[in-house]
């Protein structure tokens, strides 16, 4: 365990001086996460100018749910995106093989490869989204509602996890499919939205086969005092299964890639 | 004719390759379609929950499935390899062929548009349910379909000229791929692929409508769902082949540029 620490902290400080070396460009890209941001807040404001509602959500609570979308938006492009997309390259270009016969377990390795901080900006924005949303809802959640809603964060990051990681363990079954690491962020923008949105077949899939709908909903719901049992226990069930599923996928993977160089 | 012979030639060498990586077009399919499909969601569950009438779903739902057809036949995705090929210097290969590298990279991105286009069709018809009953209030004529026709060709030669602006920036730029997320800004909020312009404030729309990106969603899309006056498709012509002129020029000069100041060593 402890060496897997290490190697996380060296791979981590070592994104981190990569990123300070081209600090114009690090400066930049905070800029344009910044904008994304508050791309994502006008656009939703303008759809509920129109709407007053979205789903079950008022303005309040989409302003909530908004800021906790940035917030874990750094998990999403600061943390698997650019390892993910590392990963898919050297798939490409033959290198994967220097990642395999390191003596480290190759799910960790390839999940923690490279990090970006450029995602940092989310973090003051989503924060700011979040209060401000309070603030509009007039309400501020107690210390119990904010434990609950912590530890749903934490599971969710971890399903999030799980089917990013799922979606890319595939690319190893594929001659060439560079743009596999594309799939997640793009389907990752439909968490935003509250699961009653979807009708039928389409909400029953994105809330078993593929639980976007629950990605951000559950645990916004959860600060906004609605702590139900089912979603919180269907959570916990599928980031449990996606993890299975994602590690047998990763294993049988492994077992049929042959390299591109070697 | 020499530039239609290569023309023919490279198409032909990008088509077979569209059919060797097809699964990447698969995938870029899939990541368009995602957007549209939570947008209908959303929509029609407005309507359920009776905060808009059958007639805006019916619009934003046709907006939206028309904004797909659009994106998928006019996008250029390929900034993000030629922003690699010119800072690795990989490019330099294909500087000393006898070919315009210019016009090898149209031929690249035309071919995968047209083989994109054949993925499309499947996966409207698998969507068809979601649209099914917007279609009963759609129609076009003839003239309005040949000026849509033509306003996407324009597009597509203007989004392909921005992307070339993007990525030959990186001749001079370290990180020029940023401006590839200022093009996605624009093209979702001025250009109308998140929300019709129509949503927006008044001073907005009225500024928005000389831009490029406006050309590029709104306008073919106003026209297919005859939301826009003449005087607003012959203003869009107008803006349209202005920036076609201009992006095309503008390009020309950066290229040119590019080459003098280019210098590559070793193989």
């Amino acid at each position: 365990m402890k060496k897997y620490i290490t190697l996380f902290l060296k791979l981590f400080s070592l994104s981190w001086v990569g990123a300070m070396q081209y600090r114009t460009n690090f400066m930049m890209w905070l800029f344009i996460d910044f904008l994304w941001s508050w791309m994502d807040l006008i656009f939703f404001m303008t759809l509920i100018n129109t709407t007053h509602v979205i789903g079950t959500w008022n303005i309040g609570q989409s302003v909530v749910v908004i800021g906790l979308f940035r917030i874990l938006a750094i998990i999403v492009w600061g943390w698997l995106y650019p390892s993910f997309s590392k990963f898919v390259h050297d798939i490409r270009e033959g290198r994967l093989d220097l990642l395999l016969v390191k003596p480290f377990e190759t799910q960790f390795a390839v999940s923690v490869q490279k990090f970006s901080f450029s995602l940092l900006s989310s973090l003051f924005t989503g924060t700011g989204f979040i209060v401000l949303g309070f603030t509009i809802l007039g309400y501020t959640p107690d210390i119990k509602t904010l434990s609950i809603f912590l530890w749903m964060f934490v599971v969710a990051t971890l399903l999030i996890y799980s089917c990013y990681f799922l979606i890319v363990s595939f690319a190893l079954f594929f001659e060439r499919i560079d743009n596999i690491h594309h799939i997640f962020p793009a389907i990752y923008d439909g968490s935003r939205y509250p699961k009653e949105i979807y009708a039928g077949l389409i909400q029953r899939a994105l809330t078993t086969v593929f639980p976007i709908a629950l990605m951000i909903s559950v645990p916004a719901n959860t600060l906004f005092g609605n702590t139900q049992h089912i979603p919180i226990v269907t959570v916990h069930v599928m980031t449990i299964l996606f993890l299975i599923l994602g590690r047998l996928v990763w294993k049988q993977g492994l077992k049929k890639y042959s390299s591109a160089s070697s | 004719m020499k530039i239609l012979r290569q023309f023919s030639a490279f198409a032909s060498i990008v088509w077979q390759n569209t059919l060797a990586y097809r699964s990447e077009n698969i995938v870029w399919l899939f990541i368009e379609t995602i957007p549209i499909v939570i947008q209908l969601s959303l929509w029609n569950s407005l309507n359920v929950l009776g905060k808009i009438d059958e007639k805006t779903v019916h619009y934003m739902t046709l907006y939206y499935v028309v904004g797909l057809f659009i994106a998928r036949l006019t996008g250029s995705h390929y900034e993000e390899w030629l922003i690699e090929h010119i800072r690795d210097g990989t490019i330099s290969g294909n500087l000393i062929k006898p070919f315009s590298y210019k016009l090898f990279v149209f031929a690249n991105e035309m071919v995968w548009r047209i083989s994109g286009l054949s993925y499309t069709i499947p996966i409207l018809l698998l969507l068809l349910p979601l649209f099914y009953s917007a279609l009963g209030s759609f129609s076009i004529s003839l003239s309005s379909l040949l000026l849509f026709s033509i306003i996407l060709v324009f597009a597509f030669i203007q989004r392909f000229f921005v992307s070339w602006l993007i990525s030959v920036s990186a001749f001079w730029l370290e990180e020029s791929s940023v401006f590839v997320h200022f093009k996605w800004m624009l093209e979702g909020l001025v250009g109308g692929q998140w929300l019709p312009i129509s949503f927006y404030p008044k001073i907005f729309q009225s500024i928005v409508v000389y831009t490029p990106f406006y050309t590029w969603y709104s306008l073919p899309i106003g026209i297919a769902l005859k939301t826009v006056s003449p005087f607003e498709i012959t203003r869009g012509v107008l803006v349209s082949m202005f920036w076609t002129i201009t992006l095309y020029v503008l390009s020309n000069i950066l290229w040119k540029k590019a080459m003098k100041k280019y210098s590559a060593s070793g193989g």
